[in-house]
């Protein structure tokens, strides 16, 4: 299987055609939906699409909130919600009929070949993803450096989550989940060292052979996931004191990172390893932090930053990166979610 | 390789995160010096050996540090290969759901102990914390049953890494069911993980390491209480 990539563009593009379908799904099989909805209405529209065998296209539809219907979509999400922004044009019925059944075919097509692949008559390696998470691009990267083709499957993440989803990570109902043979891997730090075990022929190793230094890696891995992203959140949703208190202990999280890495090419030395797939595609976020915290990286942390560029260098890395504008976006839009206001 | 050097263990004697990788070194029988800490007054050889978190427990290994329970006893095994069996499956996937679980354990169990003993400021918030403890034993039960296959631990006949990661927090359970007269581990509500307490808590391994006098640790907890924020991971 071919690794899929999502730019953002061509991602912006299905989602815009398949809200727009859902949209005229209800527009053609309920005029009163019609009415209510269409309009001078702003907003961010909440759409959540199911195409189930089982249920027709029309209760396969929800809609939340408003609609806006002059322009294009965005997409907004943190680990556990999400969000269209979503302004369009309708067309005509007949295109609409055209439209809504390749849409339909083509997901229950999907269905039945994720299916397959979760009764593991698939071999292959599948990942439960979600665009801009951080967590998931770990997994993506560490695949990548590894050559192993791995199926990205983009995930709903608002109110109803899919069933494959909700199958394979019961506990926490998250991405990433790494589904291999049909079985399902869960927490991206877990997901990473499964990789280093069950694929031990296969290099580069990102775990040293070295007790150590394996203990250093995990060490260092774990204070990345007590830090960065908590305290990150916090920075973009709170205010006044809140947002101070999170600014200072970002500061201080960077600074150990920073002191940490010290003189090294990377965390480990001299090779890309545990640590720096754990805290890479933080760095996109590091933008955010900066545009929120007042600060900027590239003053206080010199090295810091010339390891995120040496990292950047590399293809996997570069290629599966979100760009930082497009965080920035998604965080503007879910402050909008969450009805904060700057 | 048996690895080069004296093992030492910065501790404190109630700490959920030294217990557990004190039973990892008895399952092993690797002899190590104990040193109990004085969170109130760190020593200079803590300070200096994990100074990012200044915690317990700290394993220093010919005098190099290990931090962090859970990659502390994961260096145990590896190190320690030939000493008897680990604590990890050697399986990829079994390794996996080890330690997705003990994440959980740490995740949820973790939190909801802080908040019954350390951050309640009111009996209301300590139930509160309670409940949120009996929660995730609750899916603890059912992970019990899926990892266990009918045997007698998490890690099948022998302990393994999820045994000692809960098992660490025994002490402390005891204590709080004398605080609130009634079992944070209830065999009502989780009859499995009841039964696996009788038998973690008579493990070899576990004596003299899992605190089983409730009294001395209520005794103690006021100590803990009077540090600004006793952080021991």
């Amino acid at each position: 299987m071919a690794a899929v990539e999502w730019s953002s563009t061509r991602r912006a593009f299905e989602v815009a055609w398949l809200a727009l379908v859902a949209l005229l799904v209800a527009a053609v099989l309920d005029d009163e939906l019609t009415r209510e909805r269409t309009g001078e209405m702003r907003g961010v529209l909440v759409v959540s699409v199911a195409v189930d065998d089982t249920r027709d296209s029309r209760s396969g539809v929800k809609f939340d909130v408003n609609l806006d219907l002059s322009g294009m979509v965005d997409i907004v999400s943190d680990q556990n919600t999400l969000c269209l922004a979503y302004k369009a044009e309708p067309s005509s019925a007949a295109s609409v009929h055209t439209v809504l059944h390749s849409v339909i075919h083509t997901q229950k097509e999907r269905k039945k070949e994720l299916q397959r692949m979760v009764a593991g008559e698939e071999k292959g390696l599948v990942l439960l993803d979600f665009w801009v998470s951080p967590f998931a691009q770990r997994c993506r990267i560490a695949l990548a450096e590894k050559g192993l083709a791995c199926e990205s499957v983009e995930q709903e993440l608002l109110g109803e989550k899919g069933e494959l989803l909700l199958r394979s990570n019961p506990v926490h109902k998250k991405v990433p989940v790494l589904l291999h043979a049909g079985r399902a891997v869960c927490e991206s730090l877990v997901i990473l060292e499964y990789i280093e075990d069950a694929f031990p022929e296969v290099a580069p190793r990102l775990l040293s052979a070295d007790p150590l230094a394996r203990a250093h890696a995990r060490f260092w891995a774990d204070y990345v996931d007590k830090t960065v992203y908590g305290i990150g959140t916090r920075l973009w949703k709170l205010k006044g004191e809140g947002r101070a208190a999170a600014r200072a202990e970002m500061l201080e999280t960077l600074r150990t990172l920073d002191g940490e890495l010290g003189g090294k090419a990377f965390f480990g030395g001299e090779a890309f390893g545990f640590v720096d797939v754990a805290l890479i595609p933080l760095t996109s976020w590091f933008y955010s932090y900066e545009e929120h915290g007042g600060f900027s990286v590239q003053e206080e942390f010199p090295r810091l930053a010339e390891w995120a560029r040496r990292c950047g260098e590399r293809e996997s890395v570069a290629k599966i990166l979100t760009r930082p504008e497009d965080v920035l976006d998604f965080i503007g839009l879910l402050k909008k979610c969450y009805g904060i206001v700057e | 390789m048996a690895g080069g050097g004296d093992l030492k263990l910065l501790g404190v004697w109630t700490s959920p995160y030294v217990i557990r990788v004190r039973v990892a070194l008895n399952l092993k029988s690797l002899p190590y010096e104990y040193v109990e800490e004085n969170l109130g007054s760190k020593s200079a050889l803590l300070l200096a050996s994990n100074p990012v978190h200044k915690t317990v427990p700290v394993l220093l290994h010919g005098g190099r540090p290990v931090n962090e329970s859970q990659v502390i006893l994961q260096y145990i095994d590896e190190v320690y290969a030939s000493n008897g069996p680990s604590v990890l499956p050697a399986d990829p996937y079994e390794r996996a759901a080890a330690r997705f679980w003990a994440a959980y354990v740490d995740d949820k169990v973790g939190a909801a102990w802080q908040g019954m003993l350390f951050t309640c400021r009111t009996e209301e918030e300590r139930a509160a914390a309670v409940a949120r403890a009996v929660a995730a034993l609750q899916t603890l039960e059912g992970a019990l049953e899926e990892c266990s296959k009918g045997k007698a631990f998490f890690g099948g006949d022998a302990i393994g890494f999820v045994d000692v990661v809960l098992g660490g927090y025994l002490g402390w359970f005891g204590a709080v069911d004398k605080m609130i007269g009634r079992r944070v581990i209830d065999p009502a509500k989780t009859p499995l993980l009841a039964r696996w307490e009788e038998r973690f808590r008579a493990a070899e391994a576990a004596k003299g390491v899992v605190p089983d006098d409730a009294d001395k640790m209520l005794e103690f907890l006021p100590t803990l209480l009077a540090l600004s924020a006793p952080k021991s991971k």
